[in-house]
């Protein structure tokens, strides 16, 4: 318990409702859910398609608005921000990770992975250098000055992983990040993307459909019709039985 | 984001699309160019009627002429003369800022076999320095033996050959006479309607104007000549050439004090030719003057003053109203003409709000990922709306650019036919003053941004999700 109260939570999540409108049909897509993630954790939010996963994940990063309950990312209660706030919340606290990458195409690895310093109004010397810094990490110094279009897939997704983590985030959010990898190329990947955040300390939150990927997480979070059906931990198993009483 | 940064951005993603960037700076062009080409052709017409006009006078300006009497007599009130105590009088009035008499004296002038009918005006120095002299040198101050002269660019067209019975002048046959004013003398002669009153200095004054009246008619049977030459030397011709009319253009201009000296000098008191008698047939004992030019401060002042010259008696008239209404004129001219190169101008900006709808649309997945990655929601319109500013601007000053080299082969061309045809040496049928630059810009510009106000706010409003939505 003692321990628990030093990891500091950064994810809470209580009651947690999403529900559409389709047509006169209403479908929930999230129906209640409730769990708490934890400071350096890494977490993988397991379901099939249409189980709900990607919405809890957009929610968490601030994307959506829940129908009911309540979020607190960050040290933030999000669920009731508007537009201008959920922007600003992103760009100081949240990295994100896309799986088809969503670079910019007209742009070079280093622009791509300097732009989100860009809106923060930082210099173009110092957005450069930090681009430039991150770049190395994920290893594509080589490849800095290629556009998108220049670079296979794994690349692209580092340079992704360079961009999500320029701002310095606590927290990176990772949509199917190996996706449209091959199998290769994601356990690389996830290694990666493992070594770099557990060194700085970074919350990882990762949405995914492969239980092989999910098995490298510390934290599991099984979902089905928007209900929370399992939740494994690999580390403090017993902690984590007590919490989730 | 900085502007800077806001800037190259904005600037890259047009580059990015050239093509359409570039078709639709074209229509900015072409619609700058319209407003632009239409309103300087409307200064060019006003510029030119405004300089036709202000020979004439300026709107600050006030003629008074003497006044009339009750009517039934017919002859002139003597307190109605333009004497100089009337003239202090217009001084004195409120808003008056000055007063400019005018001494007027008509004379025959003749060289070789030609003659002319000219006036000699009697004007101030500051107006002898005012005029532009194309030949020669502005006249001094004469002394009293003879009278220094500043001729009109048009007094030439009025010598007409005296040995010619056929009554063909310059208008009809378009031959300068053989006049050389300034190399060769011009003999002056004035008729004096006064000459009587020179040896008749004590003859009863009722039969004095009797005989004043009837020398017109029998004037070869008296001893006594009317005509009396005058000594005139000319020094200078306006610049201009004959066709070129303009105030004063057809008188010789001599300095006031010049006149004044000449003539009393020349002349005995109550001879002086061209000064009328008063209603007892004696001289008057000031100098009266044939009219006098008041200058007002202001025009909005001119109306009143010009009522209370009137109120006096006295014929007064400015140019204020033929100004005004000629303003009014253009005013309406230029509404006319701007709003018809505007609508060339709004096809332009539904130009521009096209391309920057098809925008929104092509980069909905890159605004959304600039939305995902902490893009403020202002930072996107901004960089919309100076997308569209930008296309404004450049197509503006493209315009402007266009336009000037329009006008001028335009001035160039009209130059030689205006000269020709009107007389008009300087004429521009299009005129682009530095405001009229400075507005097509900043207006091409700020409808550049109005055009893209509604794209970059649909832009804005795009939801983030529809980046991560896998296509």
């Amino acid at each position: 318990m003692e321990q628990s109260e030093a990891r500091k939570c950064v994810i809470d999540v209580r009651d947690l409702y999403k529900i559409y409108r389709v047509g006169s049909n209403r479908v929930r897509a999230l129906n209640g859910v409730d769990f708490q993630i934890y400071e350096g954790e890494f977490c993988a939010i397991v379901g099939a398609s249409g189980s709900g996963k990607s919405t809890l994940l957009n929610m968490l990063a601030g994307l959506e608005k829940p129908t009911k309950g309540t979020i607190m990312v960050a040290g933030q209660q999000i669920e009731n921000y508007k537009e201008n706030e959920r922007v600003r919340f992103r760009r100081e606290n949240v990295g994100f990770i896309f799986q088809s990458f969503n670079l910019i195409g007209t742009m070079t690895a280093l622009e791509n992975v300097a732009m989100p310093l860009v809106f923060r109004g930082v210099p173009k010397v110092v957005r450069n250098k930090r681009a430039q810094k991150m770049i190395e990490l994920v290893g594509l110094k080589k490849y800095r000055n290629h556009k998108p279009n220049q670079m296979s897939g794994g690349q692209q997704q580092r340079v992704g992983m360079a961009r999500a983590l320029v701002m310095n985030p606590s927290i990176v959010f990772a949509d199917e990040p190996t996706g449209n990898l091959d199998s290769h190329t994601s356990e690389e990947m996830m290694q990666l993307m493992r070594e770099v955040l557990s060194k700085r300390n970074k919350t990882l939150v990762m949405v995914t459909h492969d239980n092989d990927l999910a098995a490298m997480a510390d934290r599991q979070i099984r979902i089905k019709d928007g209900k929370i059906v399992d939740m494994i931990c690999k580390k403090n198993e017993e902690e984590q039985e007590n919490e989730a009483d | 984001m900085t502007f800077y940064d806001m800037l190259c951005m904005s600037a890259g993603n047009l580059w990015r699309r050239k093509l359409r960037t570039l078709l639709t700076i074209l229509g900015v062009l072409i619609g700058t160019a319209s407003i632009v080409a239409m309103l300087s052709i409307a200064l060019g017409m006003k510029q030119m009627v405004m300089d036709e006009y202000s020979n004439y006078g300026s709107a600050t300006q006030i003629t008074v002429n003497q006044g009339m009497s009750d009517g039934n007599s017919g002859s002139s009130k003597d307190s109605l003369m333009l004497t100089e105590s009337n003239l202090k009088l217009f001084e004195d009035m409120q808003h008056v800022t000055g007063v400019e008499p005018e001494l007027r004296l008509d004379m025959t002038l003749q060289q070789g076999k030609y003659q002319g009918w000219m006036s000699l005006v009697g004007v101030s120095k500051k107006t002898m320095e005012e005029q532009e002299v194309g030949e020669g040198e502005l006249p001094g101050s004469g002394g009293s033996s003879r009278l220094e002269v500043l001729a009109g660019n048009s007094v030439i067209v009025n010598f007409w050959d005296s040995t010619n019975t056929s009554d063909e002048g310059y208008w009809s046959t378009g031959e300068l006479p053989d006049v050389d004013l300034l190399n060769r003398s011009v003999k002056a002669t004035v008729y004096n309607e006064n000459a009587t009153n020179e040896t008749v200095d004590t003859v009863d004054s009722q039969e004095d104007t009797e005989t004043e009246e009837e020398t017109g008619t029998v004037p070869e049977s008296e001893e006594i000549s009317y005509e009396t030459p005058i000594i005139i030397k000319i020094t200078g011709v306006m610049s201009g050439g004959p066709d070129d009319w303009k105030m004063n253009s057809e008188a010789l201009l001599v300095d006031m004090d010049n006149l004044k000296n000449y003539l009393t000098k020349n002349f005995k008191r109550g001879a002086i030719p061209g000064q009328p008698m008063n209603s007892k047939g004696q001289p008057f004992s000031e100098w009266v003057y044939n009219s006098v030019t008041v200058n007002v401060d202001e025009s909005s002042n001119v109306e009143a003053v010009m009522q209370e010259i009137q109120d006096m008696g006295f014929q007064a008239s400015s140019n204020k109203e033929l100004l005004e209404s000629a303003q009014q004129t253009f005013r309406i001219i230029e509404l006319v003409l701007g709003g018809i190169g505007m609508i060339a101008f709004l096809v332009a900006a539904i130009g521009i709000a096209n391309t920057m709808m098809m925008s929104t649309y092509e980069r909905t997945k890159e605004i959304g990922i600039m939305k995902v990655l902490g893009c403020d929601m202002r930072d996107i319109l901004k960089l919309f709306l100076s997308e569209a500013g930008f296309i404004g601007f450049i197509g503006g000053v493209a315009g402007l650019l266009f336009t000037m080299l329009l006008s001028a082969a335009a001035n160039a061309v009209a130059a030689g036919y205006l000269s020709a045809t009107m007389g008009m040496a300087d004429g521009k049928i299009s005129i682009i003053t530095w405001w009229l630059a400075l507005i097509a810009v900043v207006f091409a510009t700020l409808m550049g941004m109005i055009a893209g106000f509604f794209p970059a706010r649909r832009a804005m409003k795009l939801s983030p999700l529809a980046a991560i939505r896998n296509e």
